[in-house]
């Protein structure tokens, strides 16, 4: 027995199977989390090997290029790059997507083993670091403090570290910036050597004096007590009165040789959270768990976590990614509804019954809840991609639904009982609803199977749209014949005088668009050649406005964020920094009121992430500004980092800076142009870059220039002279230790209080450690006790060191980057080749293009491959369908056309040809597909039924503009919310809804005039065939 | 004894069924999904993509009285329900046994 005679006999088991279906999809709903894009997992892994005292070409020769060498046979290893720092070489491996990082690490490993006797002796063990998505910080949180401000760690590590922790799913809450309490024992060396005693005495001594220790236990009486000796420092001051030693038979406290102060720690890293000193708190996630849910527990915490913090420190959220993973899904959420919404509204406008209306609104729910069930099955998240398929597949599954109920309406009106009307008439358009269903799964089913990154964003796209509209077409067959059978009845004359009026003003509408197609239709049946010739002038003009048109890769959205990374002059101190950073400060506040919240750090910190970052230093300056939501304010993100830009200009002292707007956020794909150059020349690569770089200053709309290898850093470097080093009786160790104490301090004991450990350091008064002859004043104590100054051995000099040296694929290589305003990636990367072309390249350097340019060509090509697949596989279908070569063929004239439409839409409204736009050509194939097979089916069928061909053209025309036009303006409606919307993400859906709205008009005008017009051509042709046959048997 | 033969359209099986159990006909043989065209306008009904609708047929053996009734109804049904398609013939039914 069929299932639409069975559901029709069984109403209560039909219902209760869907019920069933949307209470198991809403329960699967509650449980999906949300997030921006499906999970990606960075497919990097990075090998570091230090080995201290190398430098950056030593490193490049003894450990870089063997562990290149053999990590590059690595499966799925698609590139190889490196940078070999001075005591550092830094690897990195890019794999395919999806590879297993697991098995690729253990392969690392197993290559690392094989190799290591190789390398020198002296390396550390290589470490292997899989980078995460979970490192991306879910939560970047301020805190600004007055008083407490030198406590200030400890009382964030208790008060907001702790409780943060325990959230269920984060990570990690690493302070940055934070001030640590230290003991400054600062020595005046004159006095030092005056007393005769050494920084190394004094460490020393207060090593000795800041003791606890056990001595033994006392028997006394019955009990027995265990005896302690406690030395330890009980407050800082205690160190002032501490006895060095003697001179002249007098007692030398430290107090007489040095200024003891209980201080904090010189700041490497200057932060300012809006003009306060403060530091910032970054929230990571465990891998796994999800951004929205810890964002939403840790505001939810944090209320409570401010009561307990003294009145004086201020905790504000810097970063929230969850705050536009939100704002975007919601929007989302909200364009759906209106999409439901104007597909009830055209459903009604052209059937103009509520029961019939109501039948075929609620195929949307019910499909769309099966995707909810597939998402929480397949454990996916809900996220901007399946929403938007969502949207895509509103328009798309009522379209069966209304054709059953179509038919099942005509049989009622016939006469036939609903019930028997129902089985029959959906036996009738069975076999055609389920085909035109198998054109749509041709076309998204691929989407499933590509690889890369543009599989891995489109696989549940291809995935949700093929459910949904399965589930559609089961329920077309089931629920819609059976709701049917109980819900329609024979038309009768609206008795209601307004609905009656209202119902008649829209059949007047429809019956003169009827009229007004067919006699359109019936002018080209009479021009068929002048329509043909039309068709193809309005097609090739349409490619010609291709090159009107931008590429890009992803449109890039406003996320309410604008960051900035500044560089002064290599080798400025933080102080000069700071003050950079304070007037840039003082321009935020005057310039920017768009900012609700902004931090400026300058300097670096010691943490690994920064180091692995790896420009940075006492001259740079990091900013981030948070933006008041889009709809606050009047300019756009790009307008303010355009803006910031010019500021920046302003400073002489800035040498470098580049704006970014994302900030916090996964970045996708990285510098949006990167030119490489390969060659192993320095100089000759270095003055290739220049010229390239200078050259695209010209450029317009090519921002923020960078070349990647790094400037030669000036560095003072001490050069011992072995023989007189010798005759002095010291050796490089002992110096190079003395030096070091002196200047980056000896660490002698920890003072210890309230569990706390607090470093105590001996160095030289900041005074005598400023100038080059403070250091070569520096004295050494030699095993004579003679104290000997660094001049009479070593001389101070400056040097130069050589850059980082950057390898790709086992090349080396640097790159120029770029940033991009108001102009497509495509047309930057015409310009850069066109410029690279004019200059003549060394031999001995290649160029090539990475960044966004490479990962867009290589969507583009697989979604080039994928259209070609998905035009194929909906030909094959057709073709098995309707038993013909011929009539998919011509079917599918209708697809130009669609191409045509989505150029145009993408021309008029200036938006780039991205690979979201892309996507919406490929699904436009299956779409307008749909449009073209209602009308030639029928045509088909009034042929066999004995109509002439032009009469059969003619009349099917007038038979299917309504259901053309309905399933066409459901889907471009369903579409029109997402290519309107303005909210947080929208720049991300758009282009997709543009390109699928103009698609779909523009083919279905030209499918509803050209396509019967080619079918009439090729019918005569086929006619006078089969005539010439007939005469020739006869 | 009249040998009552309907040929129709396979959505109005229920109102055959109705019309014969309303006028107490107790006996019928029927067959589904018969192909067939009208001799005059009727459509043809071949459960193909080009002509998808299709027949039933149903035979009873009624006594004479009956058969008036009968074709009355019918008629009554081809009224109310014209496009769909509905015949009826009768002819004498000779002998029977069994």
């Amino acid at each position: 027995m069929s299932l639409y005679s069975t559901s029709v006999k069984r109403p209560i088991t039909t219902l209760m199977v869907f019920v069933a279906m949307i209470v198991v999809g809403l329960y699967s709903l509650r449980n999906i989390p949300l997030d921006l894009y499906p999970e990606i997992e960075p497919p990097f892994i990075s090998v570091f090997t230090i080995y201290p005292g190398a430098g950056a070409s030593d490193i490049e020769t003894n450990i870089t290029r063997p562990l290149e060498d053999n990590l590059s046979t690595i499966t799925n290893l698609k590139n190889i790059t490196s940078v070999s720092r001075d005591n550092i070489s830094a690897i990195t491996i890019e794999f395919e997507y999806e590879t297993n990082l697991d098995e690729a690490t253990n392969e690392i490993r197993d290559v690392i083993g094989r190799i290591q006797r190789f390398l020198p002796e002296d390396i550390e063990q290589p470490t292997i670091f899989k980078f995460s998505s979970s490192m991306i910080p879910v939560m970047v949180l301020s805190a600004t403090a007055e008083e407490s401000y030198p406590a200030l760690a400890k009382i964030l590590d208790y008060y907001v570290v702790n409780p943060l922790n325990r959230i269920d799913g984060v990570g990690t809450v690493v302070l940055y910036g934070e001030p640590i309490r230290e003991i400054q024992v600062n020595v005046d060396p004159r006095q030092l050597e005056a007393y005769n005693v050494t920084v190394e005495q004094i460490g020393g001594i207060l090593a000795a004096e800041n003791i606890n220790l056990p001595s033994g236990s006392l028997k006394m009486g019955q009990s027995e007590y265990p005896l302690r000796f406690t030395g330890e420092f009980q407050e800082s001051d205690v160190i002032k009165r501490i006895v060095i030693g003697n001179f002249n038979g007098k007692p030398v406290s430290v107090s007489d040789i040095a200024e003891v102060k209980d201080t904090l720690r010189e700041m490497t890293i200057e932060e300012r959270i809006e003009g306060r000193k403060g530091l910032r708190m970054v929230i990571q996630r465990q891998s796994g768990s999800n951004t929205v849910n810890i964002a939403k527990e840790v505001t939810k915490q944090l209320p409570a976590i401010r009561e307990s913090l003294p009145p004086d420190v201020e905790l504000k959220v810097i970063v929230d990614l969850s705050q536009f993973i939100v704002g975007a899904i919601n929007n989302l959420t909200s364009i759906l509804y209106y999409a439901a919404l104007f597909v009830l509204v055209v459903v009604l406008f052209f059937i103009g019954r509520w029961r019939a209306t109501f039948i075929i609104i609620i195929t949307i729910p019910v499909s769309l809840i099966a995707a909810f069930i597939y998402l929480y099955l397949s454990g996916n998240t809900l996220n901007m991609i399946s929403l938007s398929s969502l949207a895509i597949a509103m328009g798309m599954v009522v379209d069966d639904a209304i054709v059953v109920l179509e038919n099942i309406a005509k049989h009622i009106n016939r006469g036939s009982r609903p019930k028997e009307a129902a089985v029959y008439a959906t036996n009738e358009v069975g076999m055609a609803v389920v085909a035109s269903t198998l054109t749509v799964v041709a076309v998204f089913l691929p989407l499933t199977m590509i690889t890369g990154l543009t599989g891995l964003f489109f696989r549940q796209l291809g995935y949700i749209v093929t459910i949904t509209v399965s589930i559609s077409t089961i329920a077309a067959l089931s629920l819609t014949p059976m709701l049917s059978s109980k819900l329609l009845t024979k038309k009768s004359n609206s008795k209601n005088g307004i609905g009656k009026s209202i119902r008649d003003f829209i059949n007047r509408i429809l019956d003169g668009l009827d009229n007004m197609y067919v006699s359109t239709l019936r002018k080209s049946m009479r021009n068929k050649w002048l329509v043909v010739v039309l068709a193809f002038a309005i097609f090739a003009s349409s490619m010609f406005l291709m090159r009107y048109i931008g590429t890009g890769f992803m449109p890039e959205a406003d996320q309410n964020v604008v960051s900035a990374k500044i560089e002064l002059p290599i080798g400025v101190r933080l102080e000069e920094t700071s003050k950079t950073a304070r007037a840039i400060e003082d321009i935020i506040v005057e310039k920017y009121p768009e900012a609700y919240m902004y931090y400026v750090s300058s300097g670096y910190s010691t943490s690994a992430m920064f180091l692995m970052a790896g420009s940075s230093g006492s001259n740079v300056i990091d900013i981030l500004m948070r933006l008041k939501p889009i709809k606050e304010r009047d300019r756009d993100v790009w307008q303010i980092a355009e803006s910031l830009r010019e500021d920046f200009k302003s400073f002489p002292e800035i040498v470098k800076y580049s704006v970014a707007t994302t900030g916090g956020g996964p970045n996708m794909g990285g510098a949006p142009v990167s030119v490489e150059i390969y060659g192993q020349d320095f100089n000759e690569t270095n003055t290739f870059a220049y010229e390239l770089s200078q050259r695209m200053q010209n450029i317009p709309g090519v921002r923020d220039i960078s070349i990647s290898r790094g400037e030669e850093r000036p560095e003072l470097r001490i050069i011992p002279d072995q023989e007189k080093m010798s005759l002095f009786g010291l050796n490089t160790h002992t110096v190079s230790n003395a030096i070091r104490n002196r200047v980056e301090g000896m660490t002698a004991t920890r003072f210890r209080e309230d569990g706390y450990e607090y470093n105590v350091v001996i160095r030289h008064k900041e005074e005598f450690r400023n100038t080059i002859s403070d250091i070569e004043n520096i004295s050494v104590r030699n095993p004579m006790g003679r104290m000997v100054k660094v001049k009479e051995f070593a001389t101070v000099e400056e040097f130069f060191a050589p850059p980082n040296i950057e390898r790709k694929n086992r090349v080396r290589y640097l790159s120029v980057n770029c940033a991009l305003h108001n102009i497509s990636l495509g047309d930057v990367t015409a310009d850069i080749q066109a410029e690279v072309a004019k200059m003549d390249i060394p031999q001995g350097i290649d160029i090539a293009y990475g960044g966004q340019v490479k990962d867009q060509m290589e969507a583009f090509s697989d979604l080039l491959l994928l259209l070609a697949l998905a035009i194929f596989l909906v030909y094959i279908v057709m073709a098995a369908q309707f038993e013909s070569f011929r009539t998919p063929f011509i079917i599918m004239l209708a697809v130009p056309f669609a191409f045509t439409g989505v150029m145009l839409a993408l021309y008029i409204t200036g938006t780039e040809l991205s690979v979201i736009a892309l996507i919406g050509a490929v699904i436009l194939v299956g779409i307008v597909v749909k449009n073209s097979i209602v009308l030639i089916d029928y045509t088909n069928l009034l042929r066999a039924r004995g109509y002439t061909v032009v009469q059969s053209v003619v009349q099917a025309g007038r038979s299917r503009l309504r259901p053309v036009l309905m399933t066409t303006l459901t889907t471009v409606l369903a579409m029109i919310p997402m290519a309107m919307s303005t909210g947080e993400g929208s720049e991300i859906w758009k282009p997709m809804g543009v390109a699928v709205i103009g698609g779909l008009t523009f083919s279905t005008i030209i499918t509803m005039v050209f396509v019967p017009v080619a079918y009439a051509l090729l019918g005569a042709m086929k006619v006078r065939k089969q005539k010439r046959k007939l005469a020739n048997a006869r | 004894m009249k040998s009552v033969f309907i040929i129709y359209n396979q959505a109005l099986t229920e109102s055959i069924q109705e019309l014969l159990d309303h006028n107490n006909v107790r006996g019928f043989s029927q067959w589904k999904d018969v192909m067939g065209r009208g001799s005059k306008k009727g459509e043809p009904h071949m459960g193909t993509h080009t002509w998808p609708a299709m027949n039933s047929a149903t035979i009873a053996i009624v006594e004479d009285h009956q058969v008036t009734a009968l074709l009355s109804g019918i008629e009554k049904i081809n009224e109310t329900a014209e496009m769909q398609g509905i015949r009826a013939f009768v002819w004498d039914v000779v002998a029977s046994v069994g």
